[in-house]
């Protein structure tokens, strides 16, 4: 084990174990990927901090799962299968691990690759979906084979798939966020319209799980948009937002209006009144670049803010306060609980 | 009596024919040893090729097997990493103690390789899988580093290997013409066609060797790769006589020596022991294509780019480039298509060296760079793609970088001539100048009043043309040429010396010339008439003109040359020289040499 690694391995267990460690065991199980930072964009370097880690057991230990050469992008853990079942959105495609991460399969072949997320319907989980830079495929027998859902989306910005949301009430319903605006699919994935916001590169996309006609958009330059009718019109909301260049956005589904964002150089934003205003949360991160940001279900004041260029942090009132929770020499790229 | 002395002749001349053949294949046979024996002399070094000598010379064999431990036990490099152990296995599996063998397989299934993210990458990745799933055969994902059984690992790998075949050979290739990743293209495929099993693989394999070797020898001079990269780094760029390419090159065509006096290498990459190991004899047509400078010929050839995943219209747009080639001289340019900012050499002009050492090329650029260029290849975020790029291609948003491209660069070349345009006044266009790179060995370089610059060796003439006033300033390899203007640009003619009369002569009749640059807001236009009478006419953004008629560049076949020959779509390649031909046919597939 190297200083890089071990570094990571003390400081998640001093500061994130044992806080959590008289939780009950009905806790929720945290998810992140790490990305090496030293060199990243150079292949072939050898990176021991990059990679999966799980808190399976409510925080009292963390363990590094699986590759630890691989860019992981995104992360789908399936909550009706205890964690055992989890997909990670990689540079190499798709891989699978059935048994909480103890092994790993490569579900997909060479024609998908820089796959951004992968997402598993909510409604049936034999159906997943992955977005990539060669646009979005479906899985119907949970990711044993895959087929492409890109028929007639030209030119090449509009294979650019960042992210995909399922409607929960209806399957067939997809919106995905593209480098150029967004899209709809009305019968699964099998043909596309645009659904707005066309030349804005979109990073995130969700859906109100209180509202589905609710939709939250995180772009690139342009900062974040809502859309309260499904997606036919969409309204800039960046009021006393700090930063345009939002990645991700995510809806807090038991307090109605409550939204965070996060982006470049801007730290975790909170809206409590859906996005009429913002405020930029806690010192310690709001010059940070926030990759991903995730709130508990169970516990919907534990926030979650991964930045992509230094730490996890965790936030336990609703992102008043934001701690460090996970240092390493590297880039925090996807968050999940479940 | 007349038709004795025919067949006299026509017998002297087989035999010299014969003669030169089994002559090129000794000395290619006595290389090849060369280099074995140089790696399996090296001292220890976790260095797959070190261990692939050693055993299969076997000699110092407790330091191979010392080897084998060091790279499987704590695995590093991707592709890097798997293609060098891959070959290991293929070429020396047999020559290597058991424990040695089954680290190696061990190692398979312990260590996840990254696929990459660029097809050189694929490329080694893919033909590691193929040879290895075929060399352990039926045995399921739990023994694999990806948890794919073999089968679906081969299939994989094939699936891929065939789609870059198909896509090589209809469309061009991609990450085209790189002095630095020519090599690991064609490894893979020196690999491929020695190990596989199924022999359509093979044959499909050789005919990709032989269809890059015939893009790489076709724009050889000296030994050096020459006009436009796809991919070039600095370290590369004043002289390419010690680029990967070269040493290729060199190894192949045995064109200069590959060891110094001392036994130290003079031009050697660690790749040339795989070819070395993979029992490949080159055609003497290539040979030929590769060393015949007799006479001056054009070459056109049609590339593409790397996949664009954003921003752009098409996936792999194309790219024209054209090269004329003498027996001294090189020209060669990117005449259109969308280019790649980061690594790419739009043009220059490369020379026949008169001494080891001597710098021999010539080339402007306009340093630029972008986020959304960037963006467009890889999935990083706008704000951070740069510097995530200059972590590791440190010089990409330099202003005083040697490499890379420009989309304010415009270029018209006919034969010996170019004409550059640059219109800088786009705000985009962070920088406000064009640079170029004169080397510091000519035996005379002189700027004359009226604003021609002339250069020469004992090997060309150069008489260049700065639209708007320079500035000078000395480097370590050269001189640096700055030309500041929002619009601005040159022209360049080359000649050989036994072309003209004198270097005197070139320069009278040069400045002979009228050149008109019109420059206005909108229109940016260079005329301007060679030696050869050839009147060249171009508008930045508009239309090109050579002698009155407009020429597009965009219709390129593949290759078209005295020697090569490749429509776009038809997976085939005829290789012409003298009475011999030789059709590399990927759809059949099969290789046919015909005599006419």
């Amino acid at each position: 084990m190297n200083h890089k690694m071990r570094n990571l391995v003390v400081l998640l267990t001093c500061a994130v174990a044992l806080p959590l460690f008289s939780q009950p065991k009905t806790a929720s199980s945290l998810y992140f990927s790490v990305l090496g930072r030293k060199k990243v964009t150079v292949v072939g370097q050898d990176i021991y901090t990059t990679g999966l880690y799980v808190s399976a057991d409510g925080g009292e230990t963390y363990q590094h799962k699986g590759w630890k050469s691989l860019p992981i992008f995104g992360l789908a853990v399936d909550p009706r299968e205890n964690g055992r079942r989890i997909f990670l959105a990689c540079g190499n495609g798709v891989l699978r691990s059935l048994d909480g991460g103890e092994t790993w399969k490569i579900v997909t072949d060479w024609e998908i690759t820089e796959v951004q997320t992968v997402v598993i319907d909510p409604n049936d989980p034999q159906t997943i979906y992955l977005t990539s830079s060669y646009g979005t495929w479906v899985s119907r027998d949970g990711g044993d084979s895959w087929h492409s859902l890109n028929q007639g989306l030209q030119p090449v910005s509009l294979t650019y798939h960042s992210v995909l949301a399922v409607k929960p009430s209806d399957s067939r319903t997809l919106y995905v966020g593209t480098a150029d605006g967004v899209l709809v699919s009305r019968d699964g994935g099998e043909h596309w319209q645009r659904s707005g916001l066309q030349g804005r590169q979109i990073h995130d996309l969700q859906i109100a799980p209180y509202d589905e006609n609710l939709l939250l958009c995180g772009t690139d330059i342009t900062g974040v948009y809502i859309s309260r009718d499904a997606g036919q019109s969409w309204r800039q909301i960046n009021m006393q937002l700090k930063g345009r260049d939002i990645y991700s956005v995510e809806i807090d589904a038991n307090n109605p209006g409550v939204f965070y964002c996060g982006g470049y150089l801007c730290g975790v934003n909170r809206t409590r009144n859906y996005g009429e205003t913002w405020e930029p949360l806690d010192n310690e991160i709001t010059d940070k670049t926030i990759r991903d940001i995730a709130v508990d279900l169970r516990q919907p004041h534990v926030v979650y803010a991964g930045a992509l260029n230094y730490g996890l942090y965790r936030s336990t009132d609703s992102g008043n306060r934001f701690s460090l929770i996970a240092e390493g020499d590297g880039q925090i790229r996807a968050v999940a609980v479940q | 009596m007349r038709y004795r002395l025919l067949l006299l002749a026509g017998l002297l001349c087989l035999a010299a024919a014969t003669s030169a053949a089994d002559h090129y294949t000794t000395a290619y046979e006595a290389r090849a040893d060369s280099v074995i024996d140089y790696y399996a002399a090296l001292p220890y070094s976790q260095d797959a090729f070190r261990a692939m000598a050693k055993f299969h010379r076997q000699t110092d064999l407790t330091t191979a097997c010392q080897i084998v431990d060091s790279l499987t036990a704590r695995p590093r490099g991707d592709m890097f990493w798997l293609y060098p152990i891959t070959a290991l296995y293929m070429t020396c599996g047999d020559r290597m103690p058991d424990s040695s063998r089954q680290k190696i397989r061990t190692s398979f299934s312990s260590y996840a390789p990254y696929r990459g993210d660029t097809e050189n990458h694929w490329l080694m990745y893919y033909v590691s899988l193929y040879l290895l799933a075929q060399s352990f055969p039926d045995q399921p994902g739990n023994l694999w580093f990806n948890g794919k059984s073999s089968a679906e690992n081969f299939n994989d790998a094939k699936g891929w290997i065939e789609y870059w075949m198909d896509l090589t050979t209809t469309v061009g290739q991609g990450e085209f013409d790189s002095p630095t990743y020519a090599t690991f293209f064609l490894t893979p495929c020196f690999m491929l066609q020695r190990f596989a099993k199924d022999e359509t693989m093979r044959t499909r394999a050789q005919i990709m060797v032989e269809w890059l070797l015939a893009d790489l020898f076709i724009d050889t001079l000296d030994g050096t790769l020459c006009g436009a990269h796809s991919r070039i780094y600095e370290a590369d760029i004043h002289d390419k006589h010690y680029s990967n390419a070269s040493h290729t090159i060199a190894f192949l065509l045995g064109d200069r020596p590959l060891f110094r006096g001392d036994g130290k290498p003079e031009t050697l990459f660690h790749n040339n022991l795989i070819t070395a190991l993979c029992d490949y004899r080159l055609p003497e047509i290539l040979y030929r294509i590769g060393t015949d400078r007799s006479k001056p010929y054009l070459s056109l050839e049609r590339k593409r780019s790397r996949y664009r995943i954003r921003y752009y219209d098409e996936r792999m747009p194309a790219v024209n480039k054209m090269l004329y080639m003498t027996s001294n001289t090189a020209l060669g340019s990117i005449q259109s298509g969308h280019t790649e900012q980061i690594l790419q050499h739009s043009w220059n002009l490369n020379w026949k060296r008169e001494r080891l050492g001597q710098v021999t090329t010539l080339f402007t650029l306009h340093p630029y760079y972008s986020a959304r260029d960037m963006g467009s290849l890889f999935t990083s975020y706008l704000q951070t793609v740069v510097p995530d790029v200059v972590g590791s291609k440190t010089t990409y948003d330099k202003q005083e970088k040697w490499v890379g491209s420009s989309p304010y660069e415009e270029l018209l070349q006919f034969e010996n001539t170019l004409v550059g345009l640059y219109d800088l006044r786009s705000d985009d266009a962070l920088y406000k100048h064009y640079d170029g790179f004169f080397p510091r060995d000519f035996s005379e370089q002189t700027v004359d009043p009226s604003g021609w610059i002339f250069c020469r060796t004992g090997t060309v003439y150069i008489a260049f043309y700065p639209f708007k006033p320079v500035e000078w300033r000395e480097e370590k390899m050269g001189k640096r040429l700055r030309s500041n203007g929002l619009t601005n640009g040159f022209i360049i003619e080359v000649k050989q010396p036994q072309e003209i009369a004198s270097f005197a002569e070139f320069k009278r009749k040069i400045m002979a010339n009228p050149v008109d640059f019109i420059d206005q807001p909108d229109n940016l236009t260079a005329i301007y008439r060679n030696l050869d009478g050839h009147r060249l006419e171009f508008t930045f953004g508009g239309e090109r003109r050579i002698d009155g008629k407009v020429v597009s560049p965009s219709g390129y076949r593949l290759f078209d040359s005295p020697y090569i020959q490749a429509q776009v779509d038809g997976r085939k390649m005829i290789l012409q020289h003298g009475d011999e031909k030789r059709v590399l046919d990927l759809a059949k597939p099969e290789i046919r040499t015909l005599a006419e």
